[in-house]
């Protein structure tokens, strides 16, 4: 074990003066998801106050908004947590232009009627949890055909072929 | 089967038996045994009882703020400086140092004062909590992926 | 106490933990928060400070998160943790000049216990006698015996790893048990 720890202490003598000069120029890159995850843990974590301040730039309607989702995800139990985060992750490492048309068609699928978003979730629901050939044995079915319109159809074939299975 | 107890051979087969640890095969071994000795059975019949009386201390309940209380620290402790947080990492959460701590750390120290003495003035003073603009903006990205896996987990992925 | 699968699942987690996943920290805190805190209170007998040490139990987890090497069960290292804090605290609490008693919340406790079996007043006071009979002969055993004798009854644990936990060896946590058991049984023997 001293072995080991003698690893970062090694690395903390090479790395603080770099890591010192190195902090003022971060450039603003796209963080791999794994550190947007902790990102959001960690902003999950901050005491009201220290959030208000992590959050002072945005405007109040984004601020209420991000707030919202933060305390809905904090409400969630661990495993689902620990679920939607490794979907999550695989999802934004897929390349960004299959994640920009999967988001697209979500943002289709919440514009639908409210009477029509439940059974079309459902659907969603029941098709995600099957294997592959029951999936398509079931799109490719009549009362499939008949129970959904095209544009949901559509949206029901982008969603459970896009988006990476549980 | 040789008396454990005048033979003082694996004395602990009349507490496992009592525990119920004791594969069948042998707890078979040591009632057939128990009902030639007495001293076995007077051991064996005393522990059960001792063990059953042991029973009645039910644990305390977890306190309901305990990870609120917890996270709460955690965060204190990330916040620290980074020598607080090396300092605490050089201590075995066991208790005590390993064998090179001691010298790697004078060290470190050493450096380190060096190296803040001269970049004192780079040194960036902004606390933990700054997030920048465009790091906020993944996050938002993130938690709206998050909630849109949400909302279409199957139902069996629900809890 | 746990399958062996669970044990590699937790040395897992502490490496994803390692790897900087809060969510799997999150999994172990659930998973392990209960059995940390009942040991750590049958060790020093008062819930504030159980309470405490058992914060202080997962924030040394997390402090040297960088460091774990799954070289052992995790459950082995998280235990050593609680029980090298728990026996430092019955050390230096033994030192102190003017000791309040351990078991200034024990009437409290021990009146919560009871009264959550709904049993009746005559029940409870008796119920109230033996199980402060059990406590006090707890309390009264050397501190590395109560700590072998609450992981091998409460905690369900083998020699072996109760003896990697006390860094002894498996007959010295033989003789511990024998020794503990052995004041138990005359210390409880009315009341068995």
């Amino acid at each position: 074990m001293a072995s080991f720890r003698t690893i970062p202490l090694l690395a903390i003598f090479l790395l603080v003066p770099g890591l010192i000069v190195a902090q003022s120029k971060k450039p603003n890159t796209l963080h791999p998801p794994r550190a947007r995850l902790n990102a959001v843990d960690r902003l999950s974590r901050m005491t009201p106050e220290q959030r208000q301040r992590a959050l002072a730039k945005l405007s109040p309607e984004r601020r209420a908004i991000l707030e919202d989702r933060l305390e809905r995800y904090n409400q969630l139990p661990a495993a689902q947590k620990e679920r939607l985060r490794a979907q999550t992750e695989t999802f934004q490492s897929m390349p960004p232009e299959r994640q920009e048309a999967v988001r697209k068609t979500f943002r289709q699928f919440n514009n639908l009627p409210d009477d029509r978003r439940k059974p079309v979730q459902q659907e969603l629901r029941r098709l995600r949890s099957m294997a592959e050939p029951e999936r398509s044995e079931r799109m490719n079915s009549e009362a499939f055909h008949n129970r959904y319109s095209p544009d949901e159809r559509q949206i029901l074939e982008n969603l459970a072929a896009l988006v990476p299975p549980e | 089967m040789r008396c454990p107890m005048k033979t003082n051979e694996e004395p602990e087969l009349l507490l496992d038996y009592c525990a119920e640890r004791l594969s069948p095969e042998a707890a078979a071994l040591l009632e057939n045994h128990l009902e030639s000795c007495r001293d076995c059975r007077a051991f064996s019949r005393a522990q059960q009882s001792t063990w059953d009386a042991l029973d009645l201390w039910e644990p305390m309940p977890v306190p309901v703020d305990f990870d609120r209380k917890l996270y709460a620290q955690i965060d204190k402790y990330e916040e620290s400086g980074w020598w607080t947080r090396f300092w605490h990492r050089s201590i075995w959460p066991t208790g005590g140092f390993g064998p090179i701590i001691p010298f790697a750390a004078a060290g470190v120290a050493t450096i380190a004062v060096a190296a803040i003495l001269y970049f004192a003035p780079l040194v960036p003073s902004t606390p933990q909590v700054k997030i920048e603009s465009s790091d906020l903006e993944q996050i938002e990205m993130t938690l709206d992926d998050i909630e849109m896996f949400k909302q279409l987990a199957p139902a069996s992925a629900k809890s | 106490m746990t399958s062996a699968f669970a044990l590699e699942q937790d040395a897992e987690l502490m490496l994803r933990v390692r790897d900087g996943d809060s969510v799997s920290f999150g999994l172990l805190l659930e998973r392990h928060r209960g059995p940390v805190i009942h040991f750590v209170y049958r060790m020093v007998l008062n819930r504030a400070v159980a309470e405490e040490l058992a914060q202080e139990v997962f924030l040394r987890v997390y402090r040297s998160r960088a460091s774990y090497e799954p070289t052992a069960k995790f459950t082995t290292w998280l235990f050593r943790i609680a029980a090298h804090l728990a026996l430092n605290w019955i050390r230096d609490r033994k030192n102190e000049k003017n000791q309040e008693r351990l078991d200034d919340d024990s009437q409290q406790g021990i009146g919560l216990q009871v009264a959550d079996l709904r049993p009746t007043v005559e029940q409870t006071l008796v119920g109230n006698v033996r199980l402060q009979e059990v406590r006090r002969a707890i309390e009264a055993l050397p501190s590395k015996q109560r700590a072998a004798v609450v992981m091998h009854k409460y905690h369900e644990m083998e020699y072996s790893q109760i003896a990697k936990i006390l860094q002894c060896s498996e007959s010295a946590v033989k003789s511990l048990l024998f020794r503990a058991y052995e004041s138990l049984r005359l210390r409880l023997a009315h009341i068995a």
